[in-house]
């Protein structure tokens, strides 16, 4: 099985065949121990996502990359790169994993980033959601103010990140139209302080005027072509082709049993030509065919005294 | 009052008896067949410096004039990625006169008990008992958790349901050390400094994380005094395993860094960002107040600072620094995140 193989055939697997994911999964680890330079000093399975501030993880020439996805970074940290050799393979993802969970639309979308530089993975996937399956009235917005809200007759979804839509919320009251949906990105540390997911949706829905249900959110990340989603509640669900594991933080070849928490470590076989198997800093949970977050856990996390991992 | 510090100490005393010494092995032995990351030589030494500290002038002096408004039941979520990590607590909660209602960690279930077990044997007229996390909430008036931001965030949550107001909650942080060297440190300042940073396989909120160092200064002789510091305190089995992929990623993305023969430590140069335990991150500065920018930015985070003598004249006094070595044996009332416990279970 070729790269290119895989670059047609990724979004058609079905999460039932995980005999054709694990062939991808080979080939793919195969092809860039080969090529990416950087994967094949690392030696182990699943590359920890800071890698990509510290080198150009990539299986090509950085220069040949149709675009650059810069992570956001405070102060003078650095900031993950994230070289795309093939825009094509990113919105196939990004279109494929939306159809799933939203159909075909097509929707009034609208996107609250406030702070979100235009080289961010976010920008550039609202820039496609709009395009594919937005009508006319789709739009960035980044002041206080809701776009209009006259009820046109397509359905609303408002995408934004945690801390923004808090904020907006928060200056309201605000009445979205009933079968609209909040879709949050994450960004669960707000300039003030960290709440957790579900008391995030209980406000987001109080301040925007809709069910609790309706409120979804997003996961993905700068390093990951793919993202997860869920549908109300807060067990997201994974598009085939990527798959989640939650590992032992100390162990990270070890997988926890469902219901325990550990570090997420990701196989997205749309990073084709980076590396699929990447350990990132978030603690979650399995839940059957899903998985939770829990927040961030970098290595320091794992210093400090904290009960949530070791509660007996 | 002074009941219960009579107690308390002639429990402590107890550990170091000869009717308990089958007992207190017992119970490390046990502690050591937990998942966790601790060592016998690691135990012991936490044992005997915690229990070191409980003596009849201290507890006295902890409490000093202060008098509880009214004594209820105190829960504690115990985190003991350190060996008897929460005894502070618990010696906290019972001199206040206060009932204890233990949440143990999965990694340390039986050092805590332990001592329990001794109190009551001695006569000590105390209300003390271990429950899960979620029963503890119907039996609290108060609570004292440490974690991360996310898991106080859940906590919160917890604690309001239950009613408890924000005045009854006493919650801390997840924090580390940090080193400040000049380059003029003694072999054993050196030798303290290793204690800091490998202790507890780098476990705790008080082990040294980051060593910020004058440009220029090689880490050579500290990494001779950590391999020396492994003689004595030989790593846990699992610290190679973890820091072995650490060792791979700092080498597959170009980052300078050495690391023990057996990879029983790790160091690496670069921004003052934390690295996992057992890895210590180097930062250099060029300048007196690039070491003032460096511990500002991370002061949230920091839970103590260490250097020698002549340099710790030359920092902010509101850092309370203290020397090489002193970090992984904290004193009996200090302050974790700079808030005052015995004032807390006071205000109750």
């Amino acid at each position: 099985m070729t790269t290119a193989d895989i670059e047609v055939r990724f979004t058609d697997l079905d999460s039932a065949n995980s005999a054709s994911f694990a062939a991808m999964e080979r080939a793919l680890e195969a092809y860039q121990r080969q090529h990416c330079p950087v994967y094949q000093r690392f030696g182990y399975k699943y590359l920890p996502v800071a890698a990509f501030k510290h080198a150009e993880v990539t299986t090509f020439p950085p220069a040949e990359a149709e675009c650059v996805f810069k992570s956001s970074a405070t102060g003078g940290a650095l900031r993950s790169r994230h070289f795309v050799r093939r825009m094509a393979v990113y919105e196939a993802s990004v279109c494929a994993a939306f159809e799933a969970v939203f159909g075909e639309g097509p929707y009034k979308i609208w996107a609250h980033l406030p702070g979100y530089a235009p080289e961010s993975s976010l920008i550039c996937m609202m820039k496609i959601l709009m395009r594919k399956y937005g009508t006319g009235e789709s739009q960035f917005f980044l002041s206080k103010r809701l776009p209009n809200v006259a009820d046109t007759g397509t359905p609303l979804l408002l995408f934004g990140a945690a801390f923004g839509l808090l904020d907006l919320a928060e200056t309201g009251p605000r009445q979205l139209p009933r079968d609209a949906r909040i879709i949050e990105t994450g960004g669960m540390k707000t300039h003030r302080r960290t709440i957790t997911r579900d008391e995030l949706h209980a406000r987001l829905a109080a301040g925007f005027g809709i069910d609790e249900q309706r409120v979804w959110s997003e996961y993905g990340m700068c390093e990951l072509m793919s993202q997860a989603y869920t549908q109300g509640g807060t067990v997201y669900r994974s598009p085939p082709w990527m798959r989640v594991r939650i590992v032992d933080p100390d162990a990270p070849n070890r997988e926890m049993p469902d219901g325990k928490p550990g570090l997420l470590a990701i196989t997205d076989l749309a990073n084709l030509y980076t590396v699929s198997s990447i350990l990132t800093e978030d603690l979650g949970v399995g839940r059957g065919q899903g998985f939770e977050v829990l927040g961030r856990f970098p290595g320091s996390a794992m210093r400090g005294c904290n009960f949530l991992l070791n509660s007996a | 009052m002074s009941g219960i510090i009579t107690a308390l100490v002639q429990a402590v005393r107890a550990w170091h008896a000869p009717e308990y010494q089958q007992f207190r092995h017992n119970v490390v032995e046990t502690t050591l067949m937990v998942p966790n990351t601790f060592t016998e030589e690691a135990v012991e030494f936490a044992i005997d410096q915690q229990m070191g500290e409980v003596t009849e002038a201290a507890l006295s002096a902890w409490i000093g004039q202060r008098k509880v408004k009214e004594r209820c039941s105190v829960g504690v979520v115990n985190a003991g990625n350190v060996p008897l990590v929460g005894l502070q607590d618990l010696l906290a909660v019972l001199v206040c006169g206060h009932s204890y209602v233990g949440v143990l960690s999965s990694k340390s279930p039986y050092l805590l008990p332990a001592f329990v077990k001794i109190l009551l044997d001695q006569g000590a007229d105390i209300n003390a008992k271990f429950v899960d996390r979620d029963e503890m909430w119907g039996e609290v008036d108060a609570v004292i958790a440490t974690g991360s931001n996310e898991a106080i965030a859940q906590v919160k949550v917890l604690a309001g349901r239950q009613g408890l107001t924000p005045e009854k909650c006493l919650f801390r942080g997840n924090r580390y050390g940090a080193a400040i060297l000049n380059g003029f440190e003694s072999e054993s300042d050196l030798d303290g400094l290793a204690l800091d940073v490998l202790l507890h396989e780098g476990m705790g909120c008080r082990n040294v994380a980051l060593i910020i160092a004058p440009e220029g200064l090689e880490p050579d002789s500290c990494l001779k005094h950590f391999a020396e510091m492994r003689g004595v305190f030989p790593a846990h089995p699992s610290t190679p395993g973890r820091l072995s992929m650490q060792q791979a990623y700092l080498a597959a993305t170009n980052q300078p860094h050495a690391y023990g023969d057996g990879l029983e430590f790790l160091l690496s140069k670069g921004a003052p960002e934390v690295q996992v335990p057992g890895h210590v991150r180097w930062v250099e500065y060029r300048n007196p107040d690039e070491i003032v920018s460096v511990v500002e930015a991370l002061r949230d985070e920091i839970q103590c600072i260490v250097a020698q003598e002549n340099l710790r004249e030359q920092l902010p006094d509101s850092w309370n620094v203290g020397s090489f070595g002193s970090t992984q044996m904290p004193a009996l009332d200090w302050q974790p995140d700079g808030l005052d416990t015995i004032g807390f279970l006071c205000s109750l």
